[in-house]
């Protein structure tokens, strides 16, 4: 199970389980599947693009953030901070 | 006693006076929930941000490795103070608590502000009348960010902020602004801003929300504690470039936060001053029309006294 929340000063963008999740970060792009190692990164400019459970995809704007990946016994769960 | 007509002049101006309060209490108690609102939308970002930066203090404690300075604890020289107040008046005591605040953080370090140590930064206009009324000119000042800041409108003072602070042409900012603890009651909060302390911005950013009313039930959801402290991460590029790139989003975080704070206490503040200006409105109106109706019925009487003085001696004249 993997779950991904997508935060910005505004409010939540997107929260909800998630297939996998591409995004840009400052030392290349990164695909987290689920049981990504517990994972800290800094993002680069771009999108960030959500396949959801029905497989459909979902762009967010990236202008500067962080990505978070928590992998624990019950799932795994990304924060995507974005500006 | 007044004549009628100004009574009646007099008692319409008041009135209108009393639809143009009560207007803008409406609208000031509106602009404050959607300062709330944005306040409170923001505040995941906020924690997580928060929660970022804990686990990189963890791993820079747990492997000793230095965590670099640049936005850490130094010897204090020059102490910048920001000073948060509104573009606008009719605010009641709003800016005048805030400038009380000031004068007395100024005279218990005379010594130091009459050396220069304290360059002023202002947001709103009222600040910055205030602080060249002082004898000073404030490094930079800004105003109109509006009824309630957008975060884009933050960045240039943030940047500005941070970029003094690397730079060293400061070592220390305190901010004095508004905290909004409910609809009724604010406080001016002499705040440190930078260097940074983990513990001073979650509590700004807890202060988010009110201790009382509206949205203070969200106090216990939010105050969670942190439950993955042990995760072993793997940080990339390197835990020094996250913790370069995260501390100016803090900064943003907080600056951002005191402007909402401030925003709604001003709302707020300007709703309970349009709401005593109604009340007054109303007690002035029936003062008013108490006195137009005295004297119309003073007239009436004199009036009818004349006629019943005429009558009577025309009928003796007969």
């Amino acid at each position: 199970m993997m779950r991904a929340r997508i935060d910005s000063l505004k409010g939540i963008l997107f929260e909800s389980e998630i297939k996998s999740l591409t995004v840009g970060t400052k030392s290349g792009e990164i695909t987290v599947l689920p049981n990504h190692r517990s994972l800290i990164t800094s993002l680069r400019p771009g999108a960030a693009k959500v396949i959801d459970m029905n497989g459909d995809e979902k762009y967010f704007e990236v202008k500067s953030g962080f990505l978070e990946v928590k992998n624990i016994t019950n799932g795994t769960f990304l924060t995507l901070l974005v500006d | 006693m007044a004549s009628l007509n100004n009574l009646k002049k007099r008692i319409n101006g008041v009135k209108s006076i009393n639809q143009i309060t009560a207007a803008m209490e409406l609208v000031a108690a509106t602009k404050m929930r959607k300062a709330q609102e944005a306040a409170l939308a923001s505040r995941f970002y906020a924690f997580d941000a928060l929660e970022i930066l804990g686990n990189l203090t963890d791993y820079f404690s747990k492997t000793g490795m230095n965590s670099g300075e640049s936005f850490f604890k130094r010897k204090v020289e020059k102490t910048l103070i920001l000073i948060i107040t509104s573009d606008k008046g009719l605010v009641g005591s709003f800016n005048g608590s805030i400038f009380k605040k000031v004068d007395k953080f100024l005279k218990a370090n005379a010594a130091d502000f009459k050396e220069g140590k304290f360059p002023f930064l202002t947001v709103g206009q009222k600040g910055t009348d205030y602080v060249k009324r002082l004898g000073v000119a404030p490094l930079n000042h800004f105003s109109n960010y509006g009824d309630i800041v957008d975060i884009d409108e933050i960045g240039e003072l943030a940047e500005i902020l941070g970029r003094g602070y690397q730079n060293k042409s400061w070592d220390r900012i305190v901010s004095f602004s508004m905290n909004f603890t409910s609809a009724l009651s604010q406080e001016v909060v002499e705040r440190q801003i930078l260097p940074f302390e983990a513990a001073q911005i979650r509590k700004t950013i807890e202060e988010v929300i009110p201790n009382t009313g509206r949205y203070s039930e969200l106090k216990e959801g939010i105050t969670r504690k942190r439950a993955n402290g042990t995760l072993d991460y793997i940080m990339e590029p390197s835990p020094l470039v996250i913790l370069d790139d995260l501390l100016p989003h803090l900064l943003k975080i907080q600056v951002y936060h005191l402007m909402l704070e401030a925003n709604a206490s001003e709302h707020s503040s300007r709703r309970m001053t349009m709401k005593n200006a109604s009340d007054n409105a109303k007690e002035l109106t029936n003062e008013l029309t108490l006195a137009y109706n005295k004297s119309r019925q003073e007239m009436i009487t004199r009036e009818l006294g004349e006629l019943t003085g005429t009558v009577a001696a025309m009928s003796e004249n007969v």
